[in-house]
């Protein structure tokens, strides 16, 4: 025992020294009464850095202001967030375990793999507060002004290469919608996501690119251009000279949704205090201006209006990836 | 000058006390976390980008970047003295470094580690502040050809790894290929040999890979070792590195440094593939050869000159063009994207007390870890003191926790032990681990632009050979194995393998 008291102190003092760095950093709230009297943990679908993982800990932070318990922020990316929503759909409906996911995970992966849970049953869903963008993105100086252009170019020049954020992204599916209504032939090229994709067409690698969200920081700079946006009904307000795919013409692929879950079968007044806080927090100027900063449209759906949607998104993409030839593993 | 006017005007962003004191902050929690195997830069840095809310965005970025290469001085620490790598980046320090400790120069292989770090370091931010722009298009036209080849040419230095059987290596680089493929494909979406067990979609994670196989395997060997104590008891000889080691040192860390901020500017994994390119350069081109993997000190001298400067290297993609070049640098752009700062072509326009300032406080920040490491030098040198019989249970303690918070799952950590006891039986049958992690990592990243390049040119190889880089990649790499196999090289080769094994 006294070697142990001699030697222990060595090895543990860097560990007591980074957790109380980061005690003494982060801000921990009073623990209160009732629910939620203990630490929330919210399971994000995306790595760190991402602009899923980036509103997760913007609504945690302001989460954890209004209940005053600590909101954690865990990372469980892969598997399109099939991963993280699988965790939450195993945990106990306590209010504790929280998900920041995709629709995805219910509308799409349920098509591709097989899964631990089951996607229409095993989640209360609580609510939505954006929505995945994409749009046909070239370089600025290519040689089309508008879409109009770029097809006819298509046409004459059968086997333009594009480069996606992944194999049956909502980016993926309405370029090839696109490609099917108009009659052309892409290349097609997954990535592993936005920015890999965005990095190819930089370099120019691909002819262009099926933008999902950071591609608009190009845009801005002035190293992209996009031509034509998809995944929505309505132009984009930033963007009015932009049709949307429809307008031309084409079928489109619903747009899915970022969107808190907890496990099924949530007590109602928890389910009350959670949607409350976090619709609180969404509506706030904090968190308005982080989407402003990070482009992405404010579009809040509350449990019936996102139960209702996922379901026509659920039946979509079903039939279409059948279409496709996905198979399911 | 140009050059000077945003120097100054750096320094006076840098040197602003709120700053200067999250620069030292920062660089302090990295050392911190470097040498703690399990926790690396990427969790802490998430964990921390909350906090970045409130302060302004260069003091934000001051401290996240110090994280990030204040964890690369300290992830060498844990390689040399007990042999298990805190980052990916560390792996091939244990090859020399845990040797050199166990010939009781723990002190000087700890210390050149610090030098070689440091020097990389303020160099690699020279290189950064003057190289930047010009070096962004070169970076830029490595397109999936381009890395395909990079990656063969990769595979082909790892057989020069190989410290025994070369047949062997190349086994445990297949071993390592195919668990690199484990988990969703990422052109289809498939899920490959995850055996229906929801972890293993995000495939098998490096942390219980590498800590199984490095660190619980080596508590194993010497679990069956009955005395082993002495060599680690004996009085370690001062931090600093004497004449020899320097004159030995320095041509590797200058070489290491070069190759480290070349390979750190493409994206992918810069800092791990450069420590390894760097190791195997030195042990090419050095008149000693026989001394690797026995405690030769430019073993660790080149590779973690390497991984700093790579560590350096990586923000030019991301401060020039936003493309972040690694996970790490992908939480920065995340942290700038928080305060609507684009990283990109326009940043240096738009933000320049943000660019300098940042590029000015890596100076400062090299400067704090020098003089924080040196004397604390000599408390990781006590941790050597410690009786084995207290000394593997903790390690073994920090392993588990290590494997256990990343994902906060109990796969992990099964993982780790089953690669732990697969590891034991790899050294005691005289296979090699570092080719099988080394693969392990390239192998994603190999099959993705093998099968991008082929769908772009139709399935034709040709692509490979059309492209110049691509093909200058691969004219190196045949080069090698080529030289390889000719008989008096090879001869060459098995004395020096005659003479290491003499020496086990």
């Amino acid at each position: 025992m006294k070697l142990v008291r001699k030697y222990l102190p060595i090895i543990i003092s860097p560990w007591i020294a980074l957790f109380g760095l980061l005690s003494a950093i982060l801000p921990y709230p009073v623990f209160g009464q009732d629910f939620p009297n203990k630490p929330i943990t919210v399971y994000c679908g995306y790595a760190a850095g991402a602009t899923t993982d980036l509103t997760a800990r913007g609504l945690a932070s302001g989460v954890e202001k209004l209940l005053g318990v600590p909101v954690v922020v865990e990372n469980k990316a892969g598997g399109g967030a099939t991963v993280a929503a699988g965790l939450v759909a195993s945990k106990k409906p306590d209010g504790y375990t929280l998900g920041v996911v995709s629709t995805g995970v219910i509308a799409v992966r349920p098509h591709l793999l097989k899964l631990a849970y089951d996607p229409l049953k095993d989640f209360t869903l609580i609510c939505q507060y954006s929505r995945y963008i994409g749009a046909v993105t070239v370089l600025k100086d290519a040689p089309f002004k508008n879409i109009q252009d770029f097809i006819t170019y298509a046409k004459a020049n059968p086997g333009l290469s594009y480069a996606s954020p992944g194999m049956y992204t909502q980016q993926h599916l309405a370029t090839e919608l696109f490609r099917q209504c108009k009659g052309l032939e892409f290349k097609h090229v997954p990535t592993k996501g936005g920015a890999e994709a965005n990095t190819q067409l930089l370099g120019k690698h691909v002819n262009f690119v099926a933008g999902a969200g950071q591609h608009i920081q190009y845009v801005k700079q002035g190293a992209f251009k996009m031509l034509a946006v998809f995944n929505t009904d309505k132009r984009d307000p930033n963007y009015p000279d932009l049709p949307t795919i429809k307008e031309l013409g084409c079928q489109d692929a619903p747009a899915l949704g970022y969107i808190v879950v907890g496990p099924k079968g949530m007590p109602e007044a928890v389910y009350k205090k959670l949607s409350e806080a976090i619709k609180k927090v969404t509506d706030g100027p904090d968190f308005q201006k982080l989407l402003g900063n990070l482009e992405i449209p404010y579009d809040y759906k509350d449990r019936a209006q996102l139960e209702k949607d996922v379901l026509v998104e659920y039946e979509f993409y079903k039939t279409f990836l059948q279409k496709m030839g996905a198979k399911k593993d | 000058m140009e050059f000077f006017a945003n120097f100054i005007a750096g320094f006076n962003v840098a040197l602003q006390p709120l700053n200067f004191m999250f620069c030292f902050l920062g660089v302090f929690i990295g050392t911190l976390i470097g040498v703690l195997p399990g926790i690396g830069p990427v969790g802490t840095m998430a964990i921390l980008l909350p906090v970045t809310y409130g302060i302004p965005p260069t003091t934000a970025i001051i401290m996240l970047a110090g994280i990030y290469y204040g964890a690369q001085y300290g992830g060498s620490t844990t390689s040399i003295l007990v042999n298990i790598p805190g980052e990916a980046a560390s792996v091939v320090t244990t090859l020399d470094g845990y040797q050199m400790a166990k010939n009781g120069r723990a002190g000087p292989a700890l210390g050149i580690a610090a030098f070689g770090s440091f020097i990389a370091g303020t160099i690699a931010v020279i290189g950064l502040q003057l190289l930047a722009p010009p070096l962004v298009t070169v970076a830029l036209r490595f397109g999936p050809p381009e890395y395909f080849s990079l990656m063969i040419l990769g595979f082909v230095i790892l057989t020069y790894l190989a410290q025994k059987s070369m047949a062997k290596a190349l086994m445990m680089a297949g071993v390592g290929i195919i668990l690199g493929t484990v988990g969703l494909d990422t052109m289809t979406g498939m899920p490959r040999f995850t055996f229906n067990i929801p972890e293993l979609l995000d495939g098998v994670g490096l942390a219980p890979l590498a800590m199984g196989l490095f660190g619980i395997s080596e508590i194993l060997l010497n679990v069956e070792k009955k005395i082993k104590q002495e060599l680690i008891t004996t009085k370690v000889r001062g931090i600093f590195p004497n004449l020899e080691d320097w004159r030995r040192s320095i041509g590797a860390i200058l070489r290491g440094t070069g190759l480290g901020f070349f390979l750190g500017i493409l994206p992918g994994g810069g800092a791990v593939l450069s420590s390894f390119v760097s190791y195997a350069v030195e042990k090419r081109i050095s008149k000693h050869p026989e001394d690797f993997g026995r405690g030769a000190i430019e073993g660790v001298a080149a590779p973690e000159s390497a991984n700093n400067s790579a560590a350096q290297g990586a923000f030019i993609p991301l401060l020039t063009l936003g493309i972040p070049a690694n996970v790490v640098m992908a939480i920065l752009l995340g942290a700038l994207m928080i305060h609507n700062i684009t990283p990109g072509p326009m940043l240096v326009k738009d933000h320049p007390q943000l660019f300098w300032g940042v590029i000015s406080s890596m100076y400062m920040g090299n400067i704090m870890l020098l003089v924080l490491n040196l004397p604390l030098i000599g408390l990781w040198v006590q941790l050597l003191r410690v009786p084995y019989n207290i000394l593997f249970p903790m390690i073994l303690f920090v392993c588990v926790i290590g494997a256990y918070v990343i994902n906060n799952s109990t796969v992990d950590v099964s993982l780790m032990l089953l690669f732990g006891v697969v590891g034991y039986l790899m050294r005691k049958f005289e296979y090699e681990p570092a080719p099988l992690v080394l693969a392990y990592v390239l192998a994603p990243m190999l099959e993705n632009a093998l099968r991008q390049s082929l769908i772009l040119s139709g399935g034709s190889f040709g692509i490979f050979m059309v492209r110049p880089i691509s093909a200058g990649c691969l004219l190196v790499a045949a080069a090698l194995l080529f030289s390889s196999l000719l008989p008096m090289i090879r001869r060459r080769r098995e004395e020096i393998v005659a003479e290491a094994e003499e020496d086990e």
